[in-house]
């Protein structure tokens, strides 16, 4: 019997080629969609889990309560590890782990940028990072060993034996291997090249020992069987009731520390999550377009297989054994589109790695992707499959050998619906592309207060700590160089924040976490921000040292009016405002306008360097370097450039906008196969009535039109169901970002305007071939 | 072995009734070959729809081997069906995507005869017809009257009692036409009981018996006589 299916459904296939091809070519780039989606989607969800512990490690988080908001972060003071294992017995082990610190590691002649963590003993045993070499429990204890990674140990020392070896990092201390570790693995969010033992990390912060400073990573595990929400209760206010007292305590999943690590008001806001839905959602779409369009053909095709049902059910087929048929034909065809969509998948594959820097491959996928593909094949065959079967199965053989099939309302009825269904789902993406599209090009082009172009940036290191001053008199000399300054963290990304600051008329109750920066001579004219009143920090006036610039926004939540003149004080140290600043952004678009204090201080963590807009750059770089290279030998000459690091920061948004471009894309294009196959179809049906509207004098416009407006008004409806839809989706979506777009309402009219274009293009082509026929041989037909 | 009585098919159109059937009353014996005969719309079609439980009548009684078919559900009506009838259409309804051989084999596929025994059956019955080197053929590669062949041996592939037959030789050419009457009237001598509908006095005469209609009653029911 399936043999007979089988056979039938591969003859049906090649007799209508055309009607075939949208089928198998609709569906299977939907199942390509899903396949990578699905790939995707397991890669996100496989992320840290390798960890043999995995559901007894969590991350310390801490909700900061201010005036205005809730602030989330996970640095938390430097005694809480030993207090967290020391007090409660159910944490086993605890590790405090550094932010992750790029130094310079030596080794004989080679040496290169690294990325190293300082952790305690304990990390070892929380995490499944194992020890190909050395001992695991000593490994950490002598505060001068080195664990590399083996990549790290292929790299520096070859073939050779790496352990005992001796390696220098930062041109000033010499550690000793006494390890080497597998490879992180690619889905860890903790990476690192090599470990340190913390303690000379702790040498060199004295505000790592202070209950009051947050400043370092906590991570611990627990006995199995603790529940996050417990333990939670249980170490909340370890920090509050050691000093500061807006702070409550997180104990942060490993599960979520991927997936749900955005937090807004101190509540769980998601995180990747969203994209891991969104885009599973996507894919779903993109599928039901394909199996719409499988339906309507077939559903449409039906006439011309209403006879083969009228005799196989004479013949003796029961109704159940029909729509079996028609199923197993679905199945049939889905499983080939399955086969079709996994090859078009593994040719996308390296695009899609490309945009998203992953390492995507179908021949590594593992029996879980299979499954998942074996899953969507078969339910995509099934829904496909299901209305044919059951319209199909229900024909009665009397009417359909009498010809009598093909005014069958609810079908047409139906095929309406989901034509509907699909342009509404190409409009909503369209829209979402659209959104996305301007929101990325406003972050870009947005004025942030300061020139983030031709700025560039230099890490300092190793001898620039003490010629900072005579590097810049040289740099100054160059012709392409404007200013020079320097400062302790990076503009694009600041990251430094107090509440304890005062001014005259303060309320005592009163917490604003403002951004502190603190400068070189020069900066505010470097980075390109701009003075509303008063001056910048001058070598003319010595109390400068003590003195402060503040923005506008701090001004308005100081109360200050005329802020220029005025005393407040930061970390209890007195001085005057000497300036005022435009605002300008400090972070990323997802972040609000931050209230700033500009200090006058040495701390110079970094350079920056304007540069005069024009050519010549590569010329400039390389006599930069030449200076860099002279003060600093021991370090290759590193810089970066602001807007490109900016750029970066919203790199997961463009991404998400490349991804809904493409998606869009594709679900018209698949809408626009079904429409096509449906129209060449509804064209043949009515050859009749065309033939008799021209013998009555129609011209070949006016019956291009019929043709094309009963699509049309379908496409009109789609665009009033999906645009509300669309507003409200995408309006969640920009809520992510502290400043943002509207929606204008030419988005909704760019979106319909393509949608119904491409219906005219699509049908039209049908509709006028279908009208220039000659009417004589479309009435003789009958 | 067929018994209607009191048989009445109408449609209603708002409150108009159009009857396409009225007060049949109809016995048929094992072993005839009847033949229905009546101008369009006389309702000859859709008696034979009743008759081939394809169609149901909207009063009366029929009864086939003493069972009441109006009283079936689908489900019984089509496994009655499925066993005892064999449907010869004027237009042959002959699967596309199917070659011959297949075509003659459906049946036998929703029986569920196993698959050598369907084999052997319809080798048999590609043999008596004559058809063997046609089997792997589509249908659109065959004349009308091989068509009309193949889709005689799909209705008796199943062995069936009763052999309904709707215009066989409606589109068939002259020669054709008695081909497959030949064929009739041989399933006839072997004891198959056949129904016909035409509208071709010369093909009525290959039968046992004549039932004229017009306009949904039977007018005539007779005997025909050899010679006749």
């Amino acid at each position: 019997m399936f043999s007979n299916y089988l056979k039938i459904t591969l003859r049906t296939l090649l007799k209508q080629r055309v009607h075939s091809m949208i089928n198998l070519l609709g569906l299977a780039l939907g199942l390509a969609c899903t396949s990578i989606i699905v790939l995707w989607i397991k890669r996100e969800l496989s992320m840290n889990q390798f960890h043999e512990h995995k559901a007894e490690l969590f991350r310390v988080l801490e909700h900061q309560t201010y005036d205005d908001a809730v602030f989330t972060f996970a640095a938390t003071p430097g005694p809480l590890a030993e207090k967290l294992k020391a007090d409660f017995p159910e944490i086993t082990h605890a590790s405090r782990v550094s932010w992750g610190e790029r130094s310079l590691l030596a080794y004989g002649r080679e040496s290169f940028y690294q990325e190293g963590r300082s952790v305690e003993p304990d990390f070892l045993e929380m995490f499944t990072f194992p020890l190909l070499q050395g001992n695991q429990e000593t490994a950490l204890s002598n505060p001068n060993n080195i664990l590399i990674t083996r990549e790290l140990a292929d790299k520096y020392f070859g073939g050779e034996d790496p352990m005992g070896k001796v390696m220098r990092l930062d041109d000033e201390a010499d550690y000793e291997v006494a390890g080497v570790l597998a490879d992180i693995p690619e889905n860890s969010t903790l990476k690192f090249d090599f470990l340190l033992p913390l303690d000379n990390y702790l040498k060199q912060d004295e505000s790592l020992n202070s209950w009051n400073n947050n400043s370092i990573q906590c991570y611990f595990r627990v006995r199995p069987g603790v529940e996050a929400g417990a333990i939670t209760e249980k170490i909340k206010k370890i920090v509050a009731e050691n000093g500061q007292e807006n702070v409550a305590l997180l104990a942060h999943p490993l599960s979520d520390w991927y997936l749900r690590s955005r937090f807004q008001d101190g509540k769980l806001q998601g995180g990747r999550i969203d994209s891991v839905r969104l885009f599973g959602i996507i894919a779903v779409f993109i599928l039901l377009i394909a199996c719409i369009n499988f339906m309507n053909l077939s559903t449409a095709k039906s006439a011309n297989r209403a006879m083969e049902v009228g005799v196989r059910k004479v013949s003796g087929a029961t109704r159940g054994l029909l729509a079996g048929q028609f199923l197993s034909e679905s199945l049939i065809m889905s499983a080939l589109a399955g086969l079709l969509g996994i090859a078009l998948a593994a040719v996308a594959l390296p695009y899609f790695n490309r945009l998203f820097e992953l390492e995507l491959a179908i021949s590594s996928a593992g029996p879980g992707f299979w499954l998942g593909m074996g899953a969507a094949i078969v339910i995509t065959g099934l829904v496909a499959g299901s209305y044919p079967a059951f319209f199909l199965s229900g024909f009665q053989p009397v009417k359909v050998l009498k010809g009598l099939v093909r005014k069958s309302g609810g079908a047409v009825q139906l095929r309406k619906a989901l034509v509907t269904a699909q342009f509404a789902i190409s409009v909503l993406l369209i829209i979402g592309a659209l959104v996305i599209y301007r929101q990325i090009q406003f972050i870009k082009n947005k004025n942030l207060g300061y020139d983030k172009e031709n700025l560039l940036y230099v890490p300092v290191n190793g001898a620039l700590w003490d010629k900072y001053e005579t590097v810049k008199t040289e740099l100054m000399q160059m012709p392409g160089i404007l200013s020079v300054s320097s400062t302790n963290g990076q503009v694009h990304q600041w990251g430094n924040n107090t509440s304890n600051v005062s001014w005259e008329g303060k309320d005592p109750e009163q917490a604003i976490l403002f951004q502190t920066i603190p400068v070189g001579y020069g900066f505010v004219k470097t980075i390109g921000a701009s003075l509303k009143a008063g001056r910048d920090f001058s070598p003319e006036f010595p109390a400068d040292s003590t003195n402060f610039l503040i923005n506008e926004t701090a001004a308005r939540l100081m109360g200050m009016d005329e802020p220029v003149g005025q005393t407040i004080s930061l970390w209890e140290e007195t001085g005057r405002i000497v300036g005022l600043l435009r605002d300008f952004h400090v972070g990323s678009f997802h972040q609000a306008q931050d209230p700033v204090i500009m200090i006058l201080r040495p701390w110079k963590n970094f350079i920056y360097i304007r540069l005069k807009p024009g050519d010549g750059l590569s010329g400039l770089l390389a006599s930069m370097e030449m200076v860099f290279r002279k003060h600093n030998p021991a370090y290759p000459f590193e810089y970066h450039f602001t807007d490109r690091e900016y750029e970066e920061l919203h790199r997961n948004e463009q991404r998400t906008g490349e991804l809904a471009k493409v998606f869009a894309f594709l679900a018209i294009f698949v809408s626009c196969l079904g429409l096509f196959g449906l129209a060449s179809f509804m064209a043949e049906q009515r050859t009749k009535e065309i033939g008799i509207r021209k013998v009555l004098g129609a011209s070949v416009g006016g019956i291009t039109r019929l043709l094309t407006m009963d699509f049309l008004k379908l496409a009109l409806i789609a665009i009033f169901i999906a645009s509300p839809l669309a507003y409200y989706l995408m309006n969640k979506w920009l809520q992510g970002f502290a400043f943002r777009i509207g929606i204008p309402w030419w988005v909704f009219a760019l979106a319909g305007l393509i949608t119904a274009l491409v219906a005219i293009l699509t049908v039209g082509f049908q509709s006028v071939k279908a009208a220039l026929a000659n009417p004589v041989r479309a009435l003789r037909s009958e | 072995m067929i018994h209607l009585s009191n048989i009445e098919r109408f449609y209603k159109n708002g409150l108009l009734k159009t009857w396409v059937l009225r007060d049949i009353n109809l016995q048929v014996q094992p072993g005839e070959f009847v033949t229905i005969m009546g101008p369009s719309g006389s309702g000859k079609t859709t008696l034979l729809n009743i008759l081939g439980m394809l169609d149901q009548p909207d009063k009366g009684e029929y009864l086939f081997f003493d069972e009441a078919v109006h009283k079936f559900n689908e489900k019984k009506r089509t496994e009655l069906h499925k066993h005892y009838i064999g449907f010869v259409f004027q237009a042959y309804h002959l699967i596309d995507e199917l070659t011959v051989y297949e075509n003659i084999e459906t049946p036998l596929l929703y029986r569920g005869v196993k698959s050598q025994e369907r084999k052997s059956l319809v080798a048999d019955v590609l043999d008596r017809f004559n058809i063997v080197a046609k089997k792997d053929l589509f249908p659109h590669q065959l004349s009308g009257g091989q068509q009309q062949l193949v889709g005689v041996a799909r209705a008796i592939i199943g062995k069936p009692k009763l052999l309904l037959a709707d215009e066989p030789t409606g589109n068939l050419h002259t020669s054709q036409g008695e081909m497959i009457m030949d064929l009739f009237a041989q399933l006839h001598k072997e004891g198959m009981t056949i129904l016909q509908v035409t509208h071709n006095e010369k093909n009525a005469l290959y039968g046992s018996r004549v039932i004229k209609l017009e306009d949904g009653f039977v007018r005539e029911d007779k005997p025909i006589t050899p010679d006749a």
